[in-house]
């Protein structure tokens, strides 16, 4: 849709000035947990390091193939010396990523290389573990880049992430009525820019382009919208191509419980507190959970309050191959879900274009059956 | 069925029906070409103990991961059912492909690790015996941490959950960690209406030292040549992952192996007549099958001098600090931190028992131990130890190729060969 290529281009342009004008340095980060306030903080410029199509020439030498895509492809494009950092902050989010912190360490080599612990339950002694962490992580970063991290400067990065998330939520707002503005994969465009370009720069772009899309009604008149089933897609790490398959088989993805959508935007955090370090660990840890935390449960019920709230027809979980917490994660699912009489359906990728079509196939066939 | 039911009404005794009726029907069970000790027959039959016992109707079981204080259990009497280990006893007995079958009518994929598959197959199959509460550490990997946590939400059981810290030497690890072993402790007592003996609790601790220190004598006796014990029979005291430690018996055990090591190093009795190499066997083996380590040993004539997992990387326990001690064991797990963590101990053991080449068994589904596979051989290049990295499935016999196995065993063996030779002729030059 014109209006969000032309935000799109809009930032990256003005993207483009801000890195000429400030020449901040740059680091990488890959998981939601990771409290990327504290690099605004520091005065640095975050950026989530994405996978993206590369022919997989020298991460396969350096770590097995039944292994996270994700990871072997960002480690692919590090390798290749694309997508360049000043730092990075690895999250022990799971089994391959806790050992791309080796592998990045020996093989990548870049100068700040930092591992951020996450424990796996939100117990209280968990709380204060991770406080304990992320001010590690603060004691890190202020070494390596001689900066000192303010709890003033800590709470105007809050401010501003908040904002960010707002206006992203803002902008799903739009999406889960049944006005069918504009597609899914749109909105995952957005929220993934907004993960690679500073936020003070996104927002005021976001602003631009909410305020474009109430004042000028632009979109689909909703009595034009051919009624399709609404969809909720769960998963692992996926860029926004896997969306744009399933809205072109004739679904409109609603809702999504992934670490590059409204996942990501679920993380409250107070802000002018007289502690943000601590608003900070607790509010990342206290986020919808990832299928790498403990307690199913929760996460279930999360997905089916989402279900009900969404008037969700049915269910798509796209999972990474070799993600073990999401494969793991599925049969429980299912079987909820089954009980509750919604359908869903599995689908595994290596995260390329090559089996786009099986996914199609797929995605197809499930949408004849609901 | 839709997805894994639990809670059927069947409990433990028709559990055991079940287990002894799948027994039958395998009729392969057999006996491992590579048990010559007394002390292996006794703990064969103390594993075996453990595990009928955690079928009585009055016992109280704890399902829990391999990387477990198993202190505890022994010190509020526990049952413990380790799911990795018994999957791992019953795959020697054939019967891992009716749970494995069972995983994947329920949809657990095959590219899980075949452990924990086995586990939840095991679990649809209803043979094993109902828990009342699990318990799971985070190390070694995220499929066993999600293992767990499916089946309390199945079970609707308690589980309890250890976070082992990843920065294993920095302040307030160790304080973090056993402040949750002692909360653990404390509510399991609570669960179960029992209130945490501390005498008896310094008493399992005592047991669980002797028993390290009788190990780590028998390590010390393996660094002879010829090697005393196959590997093919050390690697399945897997000393790291047992459920033993704090056990009573598990002391004679290893004493009557300290002893029975002793009168072997002293007559030089070799394991494997012929010994030509020494190699250090890392990770596990294939349970589904001994053919692999029998080739290495008996056809190579390769000693495996010394399994990683056989390794005693922790202190005594302090009695008077005992969730303190407790968490520094765990700490101390090679595994656990950065690699750099592992491969000191690697280097160690290749120092201590003369290694000359290592095998690197590559169990499908394991991504933590395989992730780091490139930065361990390029360690141990640099020190000049050939070292061959065997793709296979230590449950799954699906995933192992045994053809494809030996061939590169035997390449690996022509390597060793003409490396170990020139070095002769150049030391007698």
């Amino acid at each position: 849709m014109d209006l969000f290529e032309n935000a799109i281009s809009d930032i990256k342009k003005a993207r483009a000035v801000y890195d000429r004008k400030k020449k901040k340095p740059v680091i990488g980060w890959f998981c939601t947990y990771t409290p990327i306030e504290i690099f605004y903080a520091a005065g640095l410029t975050p950026k989530r390091l994405m996978s993206k199509p590369t022919t997989m020439n020298q991460a396969l030498g350096c770590m097995q193939t039944n292994l996270c895509p994700y990871v072997l492809n960002s480690l692919e494009v590090a390798l290749q010396g694309e997508d360049p950092i000043d730092g990075i902050v690895i999250v022990n989010s799971c089994d391959a990523m806790r050992r791309l912190y080796d592998v990045w360490r020996y093989y990548v080599k870049t100068d700040f290389v930092h591992l951020l612990d996450l424990p796996r339950d939100i117990s209280k002694e968990n709380h204060e573990y991770f406080v304990l962490q992320v001010r590690n992580l603060i004691s890190a970063l202020e070494k390596y880049f001689a900066v000192k991290i303010s709890l003033s400067s800590l709470n105007e990065a809050i401010t501003l992430c908040n904002e960010t998330r707002n206006l992203l939520k803002a902008l799903y707002g739009f999406r889960q009525g049944d006005d069918g503005y504009f597609s899914g994969s749109d909105v995952l465009d957005m929220v993934k820019l907004g993960m690679r370009v500073p936020a003070e720069i996104f927002n005021e772009g976001l602003k631009k382009l909410l305020g474009d899309i109430r004042n000028k009604s632009v979109g689909r008149k909703p009595e034009s919208i051919p009624k399709k089933p609404r969809i909720f897609v769960i998963g692992s790490f996926f860029d926004q191509t896997q969306i744009k398959i399933i809205e072109e088989c004739g679904a409109d993805v609603i809702c999504d419980q992934l670490c590059i959508g409204m996942s990501s935007l679920d993380v409250k955090i107070p802000a002018d507190t007289s502690d943000p370090i601590r608003a900070l660990a607790e509010g990342y840890l206290s986020k919808i959970p990832c299928s790498r935390m403990i307690n199913p449960g929760q996460k279930i019920d999360s997905i089916c309050g989402m279900v009900d709230k969404y008037r969700i027809d049915g269910v798509i979980f796209l999972t990474l191959k070799f993600c073990d917490n999401n494969i793991f994660f599925f049969p429980l699912l299912k079987k909820e879900l089954y009980n509750r009489d919604i359908s869903v359906i599995l689908i595994e990728s290596d995260g390329t274009s090559d089996n786009t079509g099986q996914i199609r196939t797929r995605v197809e066939t499930f949408l004849g059956v609901l | 069925m839709e997805g894994l039911q639990i809670g059927s009404g069947e409990k433990r005794e028709d559990q055991l029906k079940n287990f002894r009726q799948l027994s039958k029907a395998e009729k392969k069970s057999k006996k491992s070409p590579f048990y010559t000790f007394e002390a292996t027959a006794k703990r064969a039959r103390l594993i075996g103990r453990i595990f009928r016992k955690a079928y009585g109707k009055d016992a109280v079981i704890c399902w829990h991961s391999a990387i477990a204080p198993t202190e505890i259990f022994y010190a509020l009497d526990v049952v413990p059912f380790c799911v990795e280990s018994v999957a791992a006893m019953l795959a020697g007995a054939n019967l891992a492909p009716c749970g494995l079958r069972a995983a994947d009518e329920n949809l657990y994929s095959p590219d899980i690790c075949s452990f924990l598959r086995f586990g939840m197959g095991a679990t649809a199959a209803n043979i094993f015996p109902e828990p009342d509460f699990f318990l799971c550490s985070s190390y070694h990997c995220d499929s066993t941490v999600r293992m767990f946590d499916n089946l309390a939400y199945l079970y609707k059981k308690p589980l309890y959950y250890i976070d082992i810290p990843y920065h294993y030497s920095q302040g307030g690890s160790v304080d973090y960690l056993s402040s949750q072993l002692e909360k653990i402790m404390f509510s399991i007592a609570k669960l179960l209406n029992r209130h945490v003996d501390m005498e008896k609790f310094r008493e399992v601790l005592e047991y669980s030292n002797q028993a390290r220190n009788y190990f780590k004598e028998i390590n010390i006796l393996r660094r002879a040549v010829p090697s005393p014990i196959s590997g093919g029979e050390a690697i399945d005291y897997s000393a790291m992952l047992t459920n033993t430690w704090g056990n009573k018996e598990i002391v004679d055990v290893y004493r009557t192996l300290r002893d029975e090591l002793k009168v072997r190093v002293d007559n030089k009795i070799a394991a494997v007549p012929g010994e030509r190499f020494r190699i250090l066997w890392r990770h596990l083996r294939p349970y589904h099958s001994d053919n692999i380590l029998t080739y290495v040993e008996q056809n190579c004539k390769a000693v495996v001098a010394f399994e990683e997992i056989n390794y005693i990387y922790w202190d005594e326990i302090d009695i008077k600090k005992p969730f303190k001690s407790l968490a520094n064991k765990l700490l101390a797990d090679p595994a656990v931190g950065p690699v750099e963590h592992w491969i000191n101990a690697v280097l160690e053991i290749v120092n201590d028992y003369k290694i000359e080449g290592i095998v690197s068994f590559f169990h499908w589904g394991c991504r933590h131990l395989s992730s780091v596979l490139k930065i361990l051989d390029d360690k141990l290049k640099e020190k000049g130890i050939p070292i061959l990295n065997l793709d296979g499935d230590c449950m799954d016999i699906r995933h192992q190729s045994e053809g494809q196995t030996k061939t590169r065993l035997d390449a690996f063996m022509e390597l060793l060969e003409t490396k170990y030779k020139k070095q002769e002729e150049a030391a007698k030059q």
